[in-house]
């Protein structure tokens, strides 16, 4: 499946996404996001309790009110605030983790693709082993290894979302390379690296523009996943699965505290997919989901 | 196919042994001495010398990794830091909680999603369909920690209608098999909706209704036979989001399966425990998958001679 997205095309993307109706409600919802992880710790200062970690012990398991909006947990930290600080881990970290399987994934898919041969067979024989454990498991497996912390949680993520970018890479360049403009560079004989770079990669992205919002989507799953197992970032830091896994002692008295921090999971995640599924649509309608 | 099965059950092997590798590399990542850290911060140096010779670590490493291989031949995957029960015996009596976990999620959500996906393609356009469309993303897109939790909430909490926790009674699976399927659910429906779409426009269906066979003949007979090929592999694909997702189910509802061993052991920096179950899970997947591409180019003769 090779998906052409030319220059002149590129403006005109985000528009057609605009018109889709999915990736519609997916933009809404990422640049919420977005919105929030940027802007949001700003609009909710102006008290003492602004500070994320700030602890008021005589306020705590709030309900809501006009000073606490979403109540507070059970150290009288302010729910929003928490909330609201906590959207930048979880883009940061998603954001990060993809980008670093994503242009590893490009490079080693790529030089697989291209090189064929006993190279392409022992980078699919590695890639096939590392797609033998389960994604969230091997994530789970490295965190416990490494160690928790912001930096350990990106590796993981990364390490796990690798090999699907390989092989969509891969199938990419295998796919151009059948075309006939490819065959003339070649018979032309340019440099491979050049190739490559200048007429094979830039076709083969398609492919790897689809995968990316939705691995996104997967990624902020699994570091919340993580993070409510107590292996994501350190205490305190007001991430969104760890506030969950902390509201869960709560969960009979305060139901609220894990909800909360749970919807906030699944709006980002939600957003993210309905936007992968609309750039498949928009980019290669043979796959449409919708219509 | 008997030259295909044979290549592709052959092909297994090199997955597994290097599956084994990784396993075999977790307890020598560990930043640092693997001993110390697993001893804890109060053990005294006799206690981490003990563990450092328990685990191995005082040898040369290819030593170590030819004793580990050697031990997974004969079965052994070590010996618990924690309990000092053996690996495979730990493993042995939670692996069947999560099976049966995984088998009632994977029959619900196969069920169900294949239902959502066929009446959604039947009524494509249509109100039905909008409403299964968002059902199923929906499915995908909501953490099953937090699904988990508001189940709990609302069906042993204020419902009554089933226990919060454990295994104790035979209605304890439904919530968490309930939960687990939901990602499922999703992923099955798209992929059943769009096979059927497919399905229902190739030329036989076409001639078949032309010809005038009734609406569940056709259905039954010409499009969902063709539309249910590609969602086998969906269904093997989803065992292991499965696998990984009953990782998080289990911790959610006090699942007593592997899925909750990993966590403990890992809370409890039992290393050899953490590698054994590791190992498992991935031959567990291989296996799955070896058995979803046999039965594929079973009823799929392309399948073996396009590779």
């Amino acid at each position: 499946m090779a998906i052409e997205v030319p220059v002149a095309r590129r403006t005109s993307l985000l528009r057609a996404l605009w018109r889709h109706r999915s990736s519609k409600v997916g933009l809404i919802l990422v640049g919420f996001t977005l919105f929030v992880a940027l802007i949001g710790p700003f609009l909710v200062l102006g008290n003492a309790s602004s500070d994320p970690n700030y602890q008021n012990l005589g306020q705590s398991l709030l309900g809501s009110s006009g000073s606490h909006w979403l109540g507070t947990d059970d150290l009288g930290r302010d729910e929003l605030v928490r909330m609201v600080n906590g959207a930048r881990y979880t883009l940061i970290m998603a954001v990060a983790a993809v980008t670093i399987a994503a242009v590893s994934g490009l490079i080693v898919g790529a030089v697989s693709g291209y090189a064929g041969g006993w190279v392409d067979l022992v980078i699919q024989r590695l890639v096939d082993i590392i797609l033998s454990f389960p994604g969230f498991l091997l994530a789970l497996a490295l965190v416990a290894i490494l160690g928790t912390g912001m930096t350990n949680l990106i590796i993981a993520v990364a390490v796990s979302a690798f090999p699907r970018f390989v092989r969509v890479t891969r199938s990419g360049v295998l796919t151009v390379m059948q075309l006939p403009y490819v065959e003339a560079a070649r018979s032309q004989g340019l440099p491979p690296l050049r190739i490559l770079r200048k007429h094979v990669v830039p076709n083969a992205l398609g492919a790897l523009i689809v995968q990316t919002p939705l691995e996104i989507g997967s990624a902020v799953l699994t570091g919340a996943g993580l993070g409510f197992l107590g292996l994501g970032v350190a205490e305190p830091t007001p991430e969104w699965g760890a506030m969950l896994g902390d509201g869960r002692d709560l969960l009979f008295t305060n139901p609220t505290l894990v909800t909360y921090p749970g919807i906030a999971i699944f709006i980002a995640i939600l957003g993210f997919n309905l936007l992968g599924d609309g750039i498949r649509d928009v980019l290669d309608p043979r796959h449409s989901t919708s219509r | 196919m008997m030259r295909y099965t044979l290549t592709r059950i052959g092909s297994v092997i090199p997955t597994v042994l290097g599956a084994a590798t990784v396993a075999f590399l977790l307890l020598r990542l560990i930043p640092g001495d693997p001993a110390r850290i697993s001893a804890g911060p109060t053990a005294t140096p006799e206690q981490v010398e003990h563990l450092r010779v328990q685990l191995g670590l005082d040898r040369p490493w290819w030593e170590q990794y030819l004793d580990f291989m050697k031990n997974l031949f004969t079965g052994s995957l070590g010996t618990s830091t924690r309990s000092g029960n053996s690996v495979a015996a730990e493993i042995g009596t939670r692996l069947p909680f999560t099976i049966q976990l995984a088998f009632w999620a994977m029959l619900i959500a196969i069920v169900v999603g294949c239902a959502l996906g066929i009446v959604g393609a039947l009524y494509r356009g249509r109100a039905i369909d909008f409403i299964f469309s968002a059902v199923s993303v929906i499915g995908v897109s909501a953490p099953v920690f937090w699904i988990g939790l508001m189940m709990i909430v609302l069906f042993s909490v204020k419902l009554g209608w089933f226990p919060a926790s454990g295994a104790a009674t035979p209605a304890s699976v439904v919530l968490p098999a309930v939960a687990l399927s939901l990602f499922a659910i999703g992923f099955i429906s798209r992929q059943t909706r769009s096979a059927m779409i497919d399905a229902l426009s190739m030329d036989a269906v076409r001639t078949a209704r032309a010809k005038g066979m009734s609406g569940v003949n056709v259905i039954g007979k010409q499009a969902l036979r063709n539309a249910l090929v590609p969602v086998i592999t969906v269904v093997g694909l989803q065992f292991g989001q499965m696998l990984g997702g009953s990782i998080l189910t289990e911790s959610v509802f006090g699942w007593p399966g592997i899925g909750q061993l990993l966590v403990n052991s890992i809370n409890n920096r039992d290393y050899p425990v953490v590698q054994g179950v590791v190992f498992v899970v991935a031959v567990l997947l291989i296996l799955v998958n070896l058995a979803t591409d046999l039965l594929y180019s079973a009823i799929d003769p392309r399948v073996r001679h396009g590779n």
